[in-house]
């Protein structure tokens, strides 16, 4: 919120107050002062008077004035419209300097000296733009400088007014709060009201259906008012807060909002046809807002009605035909206290957010509203010559329940944690305007909130006064105790960290893609339902991903288009999988990896030799080998993948994920032209089935390894963990086995493949002699030869 | 006995030797088999009786003579030898090695733990939470009811009515408070969402909550708490300060701001001239909280604090386009 510290200056002497300590305190009292903008005044500008006015003799445009500052005549000249003899004016005299940091000098127009000037509101930085000279009162003393008697210079703070402190959405707010710092006594103000016959019940009345969303509302009647600009000055005030000056009416409720956070609205009394009525709108009734919108509105929503239509949605804006016109002669004035939570839904619903609103969702004072409808019918009828008819009209109105909040003045200490003496959070909670009744006998005490602090209800939020005036810097810094019994961590939360060191190793960089995608693009990997976002930033984020590599593929592809060619990228993260059985989706943390281009970046050493395939699955080995856990892969059969090189994982038999390289098609969709490789793992489901338990030690053997190795040619089909498992399974003796060469080629026949394992063995309890491991690899060779056709090389 | 000059020979051939295989004949030539050296010791039975004792002196001076000689030249020929081995397998080892080279954690990981760490140290556990959040615990159970103006605060995207994308990471800490009773000491980071785009937001961002509760913790202790988080985090010498603040589940609530980190104080364009920056959110955790969960509010009570980790990961590193972090440039995240 804006706030003008020359209208603060309306309810409290700042005087030899330093503005940077006053923002400082508001600040650090939990207003907080975003900015500070600091407007001059014009020095050197004085009443002046023109005593003459002449056509300028070479010039149809310009004036030539004579003006006095009561002691000596200057000849200005002048090229406003509106200059005529005998008119009270702001001059500036030679040496003078406006706000905009014009100086003024000696000066010729068109051949005419020309002593001075005379100014508009705007060069006096009253305004942002005029039509003419500023013309002031004569009963201003001529000479004196202008500062005297028109409010110029000023300093607006920008203060982020958080949810709770509804009562410093207005000026006297601001004011209260900087009396409470500096112990300045606030000036209050008493309104009274001239009204004259007949009555306003003649003309119209209230009546309120829905008592429970507005407790109160009050009206006024002001005949005969003539519709204009307002003074500046009002219309300065306006702007100071960022409100832009309509007309004399509407000005005086934004103003009295303004200044005392009491939202008003000025109908045309001719819109009122029979009485106003405060109601439930009907369903899908319709009105045009001021703002020129149709709206359709809701049963539960309230409105300001009469006898035939609504003519206002209830305190947040009023409709487009009753407000006040240039011709409007009567004046039907609102003054209301609506439900905030009413008002809430009401503004949230229509996407419709207004100071008015702003103002009664978060809380108004109720103490005041009856006061503030006389105050502003007084200032109407003073700035537009309107009479105020006689009596307030209302409907009656729900008392409201003055809170007593009890509270213990060491609890409060103990909560801070520094022991503020008991008189000292009294004082403080009486200078905020709470009264404070003793509580029985013994260290318990009520406290009775001002009207305007709605936001007090329980202990705790007095002990937030008591701290923020006492200061929270001088609170003392201790350190907490902490109870040294703790549960045991996430297994997820500490393996996710490893595999992202894991990761790092290999030589991935860490992604993190937004959890929403575009619908199209994830539909592309997946064929189950999503989740959808019912209002998102747009449609490219509205569905949440329920797998974590199609935000590596785009991170991937992304990079593509910014020319780099050789990636190697991971994520993990969570995704979201409907629940048709529970409110809540299910939550699944998976890790993706994907390669695009060579798996290593060129170099002098070696060529890649193997599809990338193979180092994506190690990697998935190694992933595997921090779970403990042994995997099987098996050819994948998801769409997106190449059918010949892709695999989905399993642990026991249940699917874990997938590795492999995106199918043709997709090469298409993605618009690349290097290879891409992608895998993805589940991590809960890993965790499911991995091991648990310590690490059982096994005895390890006291003799040498020996090894045998064998060259065996096999049909393409028969793939080479079948023959590993087979030569695995042979005999205990074998240890370890690695396949060391592989070739197909013409010189063993098409659809043949030449394998080579080399085989370890080992016996716990002796060396093994050559006999020995020649049997079990003529065994081996038997077998082979028998159940897969395989012939030796 | 007059030994043959020639004998004598092997001084000069022992020198001239230009390899330990052109030694090696060398010695073949006089102590092998038929070396001539060796074949002296056949001459003995022509030797006279009395003779013989210095003739078999001589021959053992002149082996010891040629063994001598030999080794000497055999090991300054075998270092001959390793050298011009050496020299001729070198190496350039200046060429770039095999490109296995390191990966990097993003930005966010690195701080995310940074910060984990600090707290868990401090005794904090670790707690996560789903995502996907009911009302309930994003809200209501939080102190923010349904047409409560503190939900502005937190524009939110919405599954259902009641299900949403989670706006903080607070739903943690009642879930937590739920599940277990006090004394709790948790730390709470994740990803948290909310309907907002533009340079200073993502609808994605992360943060990291804590909350303590037992039955006699103060606002001085949460002050402690977050002075010893900030001076580990930032360094010893960061000013810190409290500030009064709202938030509608914690009573009194405050903003914590500490000297900017990026010009010492002197007021720069991060800190927008104030030297303070604005990094956490805290507060003692409102009674309706408690009660919310099922706890006794007259018997316990405790602290809440929040952060997000974009903002100390920007300062952290001097970023300065928060967006930078979700574009995944491989640019970017290679320098971390």
């Amino acid at each position: 919120m804006r706030v003008s510290l020359n209208w603060v200056k309306k309810f409290l002497n700042i005087d030899g107050l330093d503005i940077r300590d006053i923002a400082d305190k508001l600040t650090m009292s939990g207003l907080e002062v975003e900015s500070v903008e600091t407007k001059k005044s014009p020095v050197g500008v004085v009443v002046g008077k023109v005593l003459k006015k002449e056509k300028h003799p070479n010039a149809d445009k310009l004036s030539l004035c004579i003006v006095t500052d009561g002691i000596d005549e200057y000849q200005v000249v002048c090229g406003a419209q509106n200059v005529a003899d005998g008119q009270t004016i702001p001059f500036a005299k030679i040496g003078a300097e406006l706000p905009n940091g014009m100086k003024i000098k000696d000066a010729k127009l068109r051949g005419v000296e020309s002593k001075g000037m005379i100014c508009s509101a705007a060069e006096l930085g009253l305004e942002e733009e005029s039509s003419g000279i500023m013309v002031l009162s004569d009963d201003y003393k001529l000479g004196e400088d202008i500062c005297r008697y028109i409010e110029t210079g000023d300093t607006v703070f920008e203060i982020n007014i958080t949810p709770n402190r509804a009562d410093c959405l207005s000026i006297i707010g601001v004011a209260r709060e900087i009396s409470v710092l500096f112990d300045r006594s606030l000036i209050t103000e008493s309104f009274e009201c001239n009204e004259s016959e007949p009555c306003a019940e003649e003309f119209r009345y209230i009546k309120i259906e829905n008592r429970y969303d507005c407790p109160a509302y009050y009206g006024r009647i002001i005949k005969n008012v003539k519709v204009t600009d307002s003074p500046i000055w009002l219309a300065n005030r306006l702007r100071s807060a960022g409100i832009r000056p309509i007309n004399n009416i509407v000005d005086v409720t934004n103003y009295i909002m303004l200044e005392y956070g009491q939202p008003l609205h000025a109908f045309d009394l001719r819109m009122v046809e029979g009485g106003i009525v405060v109601r439930n709108a009907y369903e899908n009734e319709k009105v045009v807002t001021l703002d020129g919108k149709e709206r359709e509105l809701k049963s539960d929503m309230l409105v300001i009605a009469d006898e035939k239509k609504v003519l206002a949605i209830a305190g947040v804006m009023g409709g487009e035909y009753s407000g006040i016109q240039n011709d409007t002669v009567d004046v039907f004035l609102e003054c209301a206290y609506f439900r905030p939570e009413s008002i809430r839904m009401t503004s949230r619903r229509l996407g419709l957010k207004t100071d008015s609103s702003y103002r009664y969702e978060r809380g108004i004072d109720r103490a005041q509203t009856a006061k503030m409808v006389d105050y502003a019918a007084s200032m109407i009828s003073k700035l537009s010559d309107g009479v105020v008819l006689k009596g307030i009209l209302n409907d009656g109105f729900d008392k409201y329940e003055t809170k007593k909040i009890e509270f213990d003045a060491d609890k409060i200490s103990s909560l801070i944690g520094v022991q503020i003496d008991r008189d000292e959070i009294l004082k403080i909670l009486k200078k905020l305007g709470f009264e404070i009744e003793k509580n029985g006998v013994g260290e318990s005490y009520l406290a009775i909130p001002p009207s305007y602090r709605q936001d007090m209800s329980i202990w705790q939020d007095l002990a937030e006064e008591v701290a923020r005036i006492y200061g929270y810097d001088r609170v003392p810094v201790t350190i907490p105790r902490i109870y040294a019994e703790s549960k045991k961590p996430d297994p997820l939360q500490l393996k996710i960290r490893e595999i992202k060191n894991v990761m790092v190793t290999l030589g991935y960089n860490e992604v993190i893609n937004y959890s929403f995608m575009a619908r199209e693009y994830l539909a592309k990997f997946s064929e189950d339902q999503f989740i959808y976002i019912k209002n998102p930033i747009s449609a490219d984020m509205d569905t949440m991903r329920n797998a974590v590599f199609p935000g590596v593929i785009n991170s991937l592809v992304k990079n593509y288009r910014s020319g780099f060619r050789q990636m190697k990228m991971f994520e993990i993260s969570n995704v979201h999988l409907p629940d048709p059985s529970n409110k809540l989706p299910v939550e699944k943390t998976k890790l993706s990896f994907g390669v695009l281009g060579e798996y290593f970046k060129p170099n002098w050493i070696g060529r890649r030799e193997a599809d990338n395939f193979f180092y994506l699955k190690s990697v998935v080995e190694q992933i595997m080998d921090l779970f403990r856990v042994k995997s099987d892969f098996v050819r994948s059969n998801l769409a997106f993948l190449h059918r010949g090189k892709s695999a989905d994982i399993f642990i026991n038999g249940v699917n874990v994920g997938f590795v492999g390289e995106i199918h043709p098609a997709m090469y298409e969709y993605l618009d690349i032209q290097d290879t891409l490789y992608i895998a993805e793992l589940d991590l809960n489901s890993i965790i499911e089935n991995s091991a648990t338990g310590n690490i059982k030690y096994r005895k390890i053997s006291q003799f040498p390894f020996v090894y045998k190795d064998i060259s065996i040619v096999v049909d393409r089909k028969i793939s080479a963990i079948t023959l590993i498992r087979e030569i695995e399974e042979f005999s205990q003796l074998i240890k370890d086995i690695a396949l060391f060469d592989l070739f197909e080629g013409d010189k063993i026949g098409a659809g043949k493949v030449s394998m080579t394992f080399r085989i370890y063995f080992n016996d716990l309890n002796k060396t093994l002699t050559d006999e020995e491991t020649n049997s079990i690899v003529k065994g081996i060779i038997d077998r082979v030869v028998e159940k897969y056709g395989a012939t030796l090389r | 006995m007059e030994l043959s000059k020639e004998l004598e020979n092997y001084k000069q051939e022992i020198d001239s030797a230009a390899t330990t295989e052109g030694l090696y004949l060398i010695w073949v030539k006089y102590l092998g088999k038929k070396g001539s050296i060796s074949l002296l010791n056949k001459e003995m039975k022509n030797i006279p009786e009395d003779k013989r004792a210095e003739f078999g002196r001589v021959i053992v001076a002149l082996r010891e003579d040629f063994e001598a000689r030999y080794r000497k030249k055999e090991i300054e020929l075998k270092n001959k030898e390793i050298n011009e081995k050496l020299e001729k397998e070198s190496i350039d080892i200046t060429l770039p090695p095999f490109p296995i080279k390191r990966g990097t954690l993003h930005p966010l990981t690195q701080v995310y733990y940074e910060i984990v760490d600090i707290f868990t140290s401090m005794g904090y556990e670790l707690a996560t939470g789903p995502e996907i959040e009911l009302d309930f615990f994003n809200f209501e159970a939080l102190n923010i009811p349904k047409e409560h103006p503190a939900r502005d605060m937190q524009d939110t995207f919405y599954i259902t009515d009641e299900v949403l994308l989670r706006t903080h990471t607070s739903p943690v800490q009642v879930r937590t408070m739920k599940k277990y009773a006090p004394p709790i000491k948790i730390i709470a980071p994740g990803k948290v969402f909310r309907c907002d785009s533009d340079i200073t937001h993502t609808p994605m961002f992360h943060q990291v909550e804590g909350l303590l509760i037992d039955e006699y913790s103060s606002f001085a202790d949460l002050k402690g708490a977050l002075v010893t988080f900030i001076h580990r985090l930032f360094g010893e010498k960061i000013p810190v300060k409290f500030r009064p603040s709202f938030f509608p589940f914690t009573e009194p609530s405050a903003e914590v701001d500490m000297g900017c980190v990026i010009c010492g104080g002197e007021g720069c364009r991060v800190c927008k001239g104030t030297g303070w920056l604005e990094i956490l959110g805290c507060g003692m955790v409102h009674p309706k909280v408690l009660e919310a969960v099922g706890y006794d509010s007259d018997k316990y009570r405790g602290f809440a604090f929040g952060m997000g980790i974009e903002r100390i990961t920007m300062l952290k590193f001097g970023i300065d386009d928060l967006r930078l972090f979700y574009d995944n440039n491989i640019g970017f995240l290679k320098q971390f």
